[in-house]
């Protein structure tokens, strides 16, 4: 017998000025199923979102719930009917405490008051379900809890709204890997107290693992809704961006040359220590290790942001100061920042200015701008790695995160960089994009230039790396050829453990 | 059971003293300044009196600084509502009829405030350096650079009234004072058992996700910027009684003190965070210091730059502990 269904969406239209955002979008979701909803950045999910949780009212169409018509149109009005959603940008009041942000804009009250007793008392009710770490009370700060845990927090909020569907958007994009496995047990529990969750996400394996549908709409349209067990990853990506792609991992094999970073012993009192690696020309060298590994750190300790307080960075022969990027830059270091938004890019200013900043010394005289080389740079790059904007003045805000991701590697390709550090560089980002990506990083390669690539995501490192080094609790555990090497053992020397054929350098 | 208790002690303590830290500043002025400043300890009482009629602006831009805004008007709209009760008084002879006057001034130009940040959506900062000066041409239409007051007995009226009132001879009994902790009381209240107060520190701490759960920000903000007028306008009325008149000078310097008072007591400049016991520290430490200094005869210049240097050392205490947060 097929479950319920809960909510139907028939022929939903929205229109933006200037862009129709959703054309006659068919979606339904049953009672206690997961539905993914998939597309490339753009395509329309998060507009459907919105009608969904009533945040958008859908200039055409009809929304049913139960099979009786609604006509939601704040998210109010959706939490009333049982439909909640958890953002992606995380909506935690951090300096209140967890019963606060359990029970945001719904406190119970009595005459009037807000009842903290039973406020508290329900929190601990709602806690003991999502069995979240004892040492969280209600009265935990929230600010104080991981992004994990306030993920939790979140889904708690839906259930005290007796939320009868939870609207995912990308829920593990910052989770640790132990995280997204609690996530996971949480989302099959909710499942079997038939609470439906409609998953977003651009992991596709994680779709494949907890989908029991999918549906994939592509420029605002339905492409095609599937069970899981009818379609496969590389389908999916095919109905995603409208052909198949023949490989998503593009990698042409370079020549490599001599070493042209040299690190020694590297160390940082308490996040990282003795560190030491090198890296060739024409070499793509991948940095494996979990969230909060220590990876990050390393790259930015190498590349001068952060102090070091012993061990040697050598680029090129010259030795590298800590605590000067500047240096860095000038003798030839590149960096592309893990969070592109907070630390890559000005989003208010146009790209013109983001693409061209580093450069900037470089293209002025006497501390004036050349506009003309300027603009001509930065239209050069634009085409060169196909930034998809309508000019070079559009605001960086205002691109989708794949383009975003090229600007700021825009940025530091036109200082023709000998060593590029990419961190994460394809979080986030749609699988178009991603390949665009991996083939810009090999053809750098090509080009003699050293490539660091800090990801956690293996399937990435083991398609665009020549070498892996994993990383764990600060330390470097081994270093693998990629080839011939299994996903297993790489995952493991991650973890820490002693693994055979690794030389832990 | 008896450890288990202690350890409960121990950990509410704690809080107390990481959410109220300005009590040893407090704590510390007061020992200084009864010890160390002659006839200190003769001038509690005014210490008290003054922390009740300077207090109210300091109280309303509490809560306007919860919710992660800032109002820079306070100190004119103190003075245009000192005017309106001197206006109302001189014109209708009733007392009532005049501090109701000053209160719903006080409302309405909190409420322009208001909808200059929340309607328009100026920047809070711009918006009340504009409208503080809207509120001074008002108040300076009527006392030019001097003062404005009623006509004959009135003028007495509005002295015994008021601030003039104290009960069982006692100025820590004065009618003012009762009133201010009335006031605090009853907001810390609200900031704790109501949903409107909570919805304050949701506004500061991150509008985002009020929105997202339902909650009207721009509504919440746009009623803390009415409270604050409110305090304000009682304020303006405790001050017209004091002096007996509406004074140009009412209006200098009050934001300077209110916002010091805030921060020194607690109210954290982002928003999200702080209580009226912040507050009434706050405000109790500036009183003591610039009381202490006047006592000290030190010039008035030097209790202005004191102010400031204070305001700016407690600013940097202030984005100090809250980066030692977010990291």
């Amino acid at each position: 017998m097929e479950a319920k269904t809960f909510i139907e969406l028939h022929g939903i239209t929205k229109v933006f000025p200037g862009v129709i955002a959703l054309s006659d979008v068919n979606f339904d979701i049953r009672e206690g199923e997961v539905h993914a909803l998939c597309g490339e950045n753009g395509a329309g999910k998060s507009t459907l979102i919105k009608v969904m949780t009533g945040a958008h009212k859908q200039d055409g169409g009809e929304y049913l719930i139960d099979g009786t018509s609604v006509d939601i149109s704040s998210t109010n009005e959706g939490i009333a009917l049982g439909v909640s959603c958890v953002y992606q940008e995380l909506s935690i009041a951090p300096q209140l405490d967890v019963a606060q942000n359990l029970f945001i804009g719904n406190l119970p009250t009595k005459g009037g008051l807000i009842d903290h007793k039973t406020l508290y008392a329900k929190t601990a009710e709602i806690l003991a379900e999502l069995e979240v770490d004892s040492s969280i009370t209600p009265k935990t700060i929230a600010g104080d809890l991981s992004v994990g845990q306030q993920q939790m927090i979140e889904i708690g909020r839906a259930l005290t709204r007796n939320a009868r569907c939870i609207i995912m958007d990308e829920p593990t994009s910052s989770l640790s890997e132990k995280e997204t496995d609690t996530l996971f047990k949480l989302i099959k529990k909710l499942q079997s107290k038939n609470i439906a969750i409609v998953y977003i996400s651009h992991k596709l394996d994680e779709v494949m693992y907890l989908a029991d549908r999918i549906t994939v709409i592509r420029d605002g349209q339905n492409i095609i809704t599937m069970n899981k067990e009818d379609t496969t990853q590389d389908e999916l990506i095919a109905h995603m961006i409208g052909r198949s792609l023949e490989n998503l991992y593009q990698k042409t094999p370079a020549q490599q040359g001599d070493a042209v970073l040299e690190v020694h012993n590297l160390s940082r009192e308490s996040v990282f220590s003795d560190i030491s690696f090198s890296v060739n020309k024409g070499e793509v060298l991948g940095f494996f290790g979990l969230v909060g590994a220590g990876r990050s750190e390393i790259m930015r300790a190498v590349f001068g942001v952060d102090k070091y307080n012993s061990g040697e960075v050598i680029l090129d022969g010259k030795k590298l100061k800590s605590g000067n990027p500047a240096l860095s830059i000038d003798s030839g270091m590149g960096f592309c920042t893990e969070d592109r938004k907070k630390e890559g890019l000005m989003l208010r200013l146009s790209i013109l200015l983001n693409m061209t900043l580093v450069k900037l010394p470089k293209i002025s005289s006497m501390g004036v701008i050349n506009r003309k080389t300027q603009a001509s740079l930065a239209s050069e790059y634009v085409n060169t790695i196909s930034i998809k904007t309508p000019s070079v003045n559009q605001l960086a805000g205002n691109l989708s995160g794949g383009n975003q991701q090229k600007v700021v590697l825009a940025k530091w390709l036109m200082t023709d960089p000998k060593v590029l550090i990419v961190d994460e560089p394809t979080r986030g980002i749609d699988v178009g994009s991603k390949s665009e990506i991996y083939g810009l990083i090999s053809e750098l390669a090509q080009q003699g230039v050293a490539v660091i690539v800090v990801s956690s995501e293996i399937e990435e490192i083991m398609g665009i790396c020549d070498r892996v080094i994993t990383i764990c609790e600060g330390k470097l555990t081994a270093s693998f050829p990629t080839k011939g090497t299994s996903t297993e053992t790489i995952l493991a020397a991650a973890l820490g453990k002693t693994v055979a054929g690794g030389d832990a350098q | 059971m008896e450890i288990k208790k202690s350890k409960v002690n121990a950990g509410s303590v704690k809080r107390f003293l990481l959410s109220y830290n300005s009590i040893v500043i407090f704590l510390l002025l007061l020992i200084f300044a009864t010890f160390f400043v002659g006839k200190f300890t003769k001038n509690y009482d005014t210490i008290v009196v003054e922390a009740s009629l300077y207090g109210f602006i300091a109280i309303g831009l509490a809560l306007v600084m919860i919710t992660g805004n800032i109002d820079l008007s306070v100190g004119f709209q103190l003075a245009a509502a000192s005017v309106i009760t001197v206006v109302v008084l001189d014109s209708t002879g009733s007392l009532p009829l005049a501090c109701a006057a000053a209160i719903l001034s006080g409302a309405l130009m909190g409420a322009i405030n208001g909808m200059a940040v929340t309607k328009l959506g100026i920047s809070p900062l711009i918006a009340t350096i504009a409208t503080n000066y809207i509120y001074k041409g008002f108040v300076y239409f009527f006392t030019k650079d001097g003062s404005f007051y009623p006509e004959g007995e009135l003028r007495n009226t509005l002295k015994e009234s008021i601030a003039g009132v104290e009960f069982f001879g006692s100025e820590f009994l004065a009618l003012t004072v009762i009133i201010f902790i009335a006031a605090l009381v009853i907001l810390f209240f609200v900031l704790r058992k109501t949903k409107f107060g909570v919805s304050l520190y949701i506004s500061g701490d991150n509008a985002e996700a009020g929105q997202l759960a339902g909650i009207n920000i721009s509504r919440v903000q746009f009623w803390a910027y009415v409270l604050c007028g409110i305090c304000c306008g009682i304020a303006g009325m405790f001050f017209a009684s004091k002096s007996g008149a509406a004074v140009y000078t009412q209006g200098e310097g009050r934001d300077v003190f209110a916002i010091s008072a805030c921060v020194i007591g607690g109210i954290k400049m982002a928003g999200g965070k702080g209580t009226m016991v912040n507050v009434l520290l706050g405000i109790l430490i500036m009183r003591i210091i610039s009381t202490g200094m006047n006592l000290m005869l030190i010039p008035a210049a030097w209790v202005d730059f004191v102010s400031g240097a204070m305001l700016v050392g407690v600013l940097i205490i202030d984005r100090f502990t809250t980066l030692k947060k977010e990291n």
